[in-house]
């Protein structure tokens, strides 16, 4: 049996499937080895693909069973002839290529790495998300495995930077170290994939006798029947063995067994589980698991008719300090929602890992509408982020095809709102009103402000009626308007304006009537005016054409009987008013929409114990 | 389309609406400036069209 490349050391016999292991010294033994009967996963030996512009080919893999989980590390060759592995499972996948560290952690930092400890390596600040005993692997095809013990642990680190190394450990106390780069599979343009139809494992149910199948075994570790409700965990990697009797009364809203797509990803709903959290509180919701076979494990989260989209993440961010209250994500800020541990109270189908035995998990969410971290602390599983998105009930009953899902109630923990930093709003709102004064401002000098007559009139002694009659004026401009001001010295007294304004082309009239009054005096010991001894007239949208006006002024004959007035006309005038309706228009809307979205945060974050609206 | 700011994808997305006022805002007030209109009233002025000698109603 031929190795294709110097440095693989197991190789599965395409003919008789037994293997052939390569020793360090290159003498070549059978080994009697594991190996994987039933292949369903989409990658396979001779899939091919590109990374960091490298094209590399699938060798084969070594498939790692853990305590909860099941992991493939595919061998992977490069153009080059380097190796690596493709390391893949529920959904995750990750470019693993053999590095090194300056200093080696000694025996006693070994033994503290544990689940969510820290350590520095290479002066890096590292966070152990995962610590995991691997019981026993198998293969297929042709692999590169640095040590054939039948067990080993793994660490998986993630540095406050974002990198992630994983530590092997084969030798006690002797660790190989891989950098971890994860990738969206889409990103990798896998080619010569394998299509396999999901056979899974079938049982039957001891409790009501019948059969349940677990299409994405050995992925799944738990499992429920879909009859009567019955628990089931996987033990040694074999068999599913039952955890608790049948107790269901739960009815989900979406059937097992549904499928369509979201997101662009086509899905089947392959389980449902009703959760309660473990505090006070004992808020329940409901969650089902969604698969695709080359996308992995994805979720649906229901609480109160709002449903959140999750997806296991392998580049999540660090969180070096428990007690944060924030993390940060690329220039995302995500604040603690919620902190809780949970108890599975009602399932059905299957399940990744085994979520049957969580209720020592420390779950964590961190809020950044649409989106949510959920950090799962687990001290056997690890910590495991997923990323979640809001998703719109319409949006999903279209996805799924489904004829009825629950009504809202209330703010959901990641529901858009629309909310903007109030600090950030305040600077968009000013920059707005900037706007609008500059385009003002510049269309102002454009305007001609032309005086076209400035004429006091008096009044003859006995009459209380004057008018007179202006030059013709031409104006200019296709579409503009005429101001005309008034200013008489009333006092307790009225002036009244009478203004025409007559196209003397076309013979359009325009008029307009002002008054003018002033009144003042002591009221219950105290002195009051009203009125003013000014006034405007505006003619707008006047088109152009000549024009000449008509003025007439009347007078009060009974109080103070005013022997004059100033009128004055000024054409193409900038209005100010013009400025100010929009600019307060647009205040009050923007102080209006930050009022309703701090309502709407405020009823959001009621839901939660680290709420700062509480008062 | 991250130019669509209706798209969720857009960074410009949650002021949107915000956009969308100051834009009809600015086309309104842009509008009253430019046909030397004046927002929301005036001095009431009124319209008459000279007929001609010997019209009659």
């Amino acid at each position: 049996m031929p190795f294709t490349h110097g440095a693989t050391n197991l190789v599965q016999c395409t003919g008789c499937g037994s293997v052939i292991y390569r020793k360090p010294d290159n003498t070549v033994i059978n080994k009697p080895q594991l190996t994987i009967p039933s292949k369903v996963e989409v990658i396979q030996p001779g899939t091919t693909g590109t990374w960091e512009n490298k094209s590399f080919t699938v060798l084969g893999r070594f498939r790692a069973w853990f305590e909860e989980a099941v992991f493939n590390y595919w061998t992977i060759r490069f153009d080059n002839d380097e190796l690596g592995w493709l390391a893949e499972g529920y959904g995750l996948y990750s470019v693993v290529m053999a590095a090194t560290l300056k200093s080696e952690p000694s025996n006693s930092e070994i033994r503290q790495m544990k689940v969510g400890s820290t350590c520095d390596l290479d002066d890096t600040h590292f966070v152990v998300e995962k610590k995991q005993n691997c019981y026993k692997w198998d293969i297929e095809g042709e692999l590169f495995i640095p040590q054939v013990q039948s067990s080993f642990r793994v660490f998986e680190l993630t540095a406050e930077s974002g990198k992630h190394i994983t530590l092997f450990e084969f030798d006690k106390y002797d660790l190989l170290v891989y950098a971890t780069f994860y990738v969206a599979p889409e990103s990798l343009a896998l080619q010569n994939l394998r299509r396999e139809e999901l056979t899974g494992k079938t049982f039957t149910c001891t409790d009501c006798k019948e059969p349940i199948t677990v299409k994405t075994f050995p992925y799944a570790q738990s499992c429920a029947c879909k009859s009567c409700g019955s628990w089931y965990t996987m033990e040694n990697g074999m068999d599913y063995k039952k955890s608790r009797k049948a107790k269901t009364s739960a009815i989900p809203n979406i059937t097992i067994g549904t499928t369509g797509t979201i997101r662009g990803i086509d899905y089947e709903v392959i389980g449902f589980t009703k959760k309660e959290e473990i505090n006070e509180y004992h808020s329940k919701w409901m969650e089902y698991t969604l698969y695709n076979p080359f996308e992995g494990y994805a979720f649906l989260s229901e609480y109160d008719g709002h449903w959140i989209y999750l997806r296991e993440e392998g580049d999540s961010p660090p969180l070096l300090d428990e007690q944060s209250k924030e993390i940060i994500q690329g220039k995302e800020e995500f604040e603690l929602f919620n902190s809780y541990n949970y108890k599975v109270i009602d399932a059905r189908g299957e399940f990744p890992y085994n979520i049957f035995n969580n209720e020592e998990t420390k779950v964590k969410e961190y809020i950044n509408p649409p989106q949510v971290w959920i950090r799962d602390k687990d001290n056997k599983e690890g910590i495991k982020w997923f990323l979640g998105h809001h998703i719109a009930p319409k949006e999903l009953k279209k996805a799924l095809n489904l004829t009825h899902v629950p009504w809202r109630v209330g703010v959901g923990a990641v529901q858009p709102t629309g909310y903007i930093n109030p600090w950030y709003l305040l600077r968009v709102g000013l920059a707005g009103i900037l706007l609008l004064m500059l385009m003002h401002t510049l269309i102002g000098f454009t305007k001609k402000e032309r005086l076209l007559f400035d004429n006091t009139v008096h009044f003859p002694d006995s009459a209380n009626q004057v008018s007179f009659v202006t030059n013709k004026f031409k104006f200019e401009k296709r579409s503009s308007n005429v101001r005309i001001d008034v200013d008489a010295p009333v006092s307790n007294s009225w002036l009244e304006l009478g203004v025409s304004m007559v196209n003397t082309e076309t013979g359009k009239e325009y008029t307009a009537e002002k008054g003018v009054e002033y009144y003042s005096g002591y009221s219950e010991g105290e002195y009051w005016t009203e009125g003013s001894t000014s006034s405007s007239i505006y003619f707008t949208r006047i088109p152009a054409g000549t024009y000449l006006f008509q003025i007439q002024g009347t007078r009060d004959n009974l109080g103070y009987v005013v022997p004059e007035f100033k009128v004055e006309a000024l054409y193409d005038v900038p209005i100010r008013k013009n400025l100010w309706i929009p600019v307060i228009f647009f205040a009050v809307l923007v102080g209006g929409r930050f009022a309703l979205f701090s309502y709407r945060e405020n009823s959001r974050w009621s839901n939660s114990p680290f709420s700062n609206y509480h008062s | 389309m991250k130019i669509n700011i209706f798209k969720p994808e857009s960074t410009l997305y949650p002021l949107r609406w915000i956009i969308v006022w100051i834009v009809f805002l600015s086309a309104f007030m842009l509008y009253h400036d430019l046909t030397g209109g004046r927002m929301f009233g005036g001095s009431k002025q009124e319209q008459w069209q000279s007929k001609g000698a010997g019209y009659h109603k």
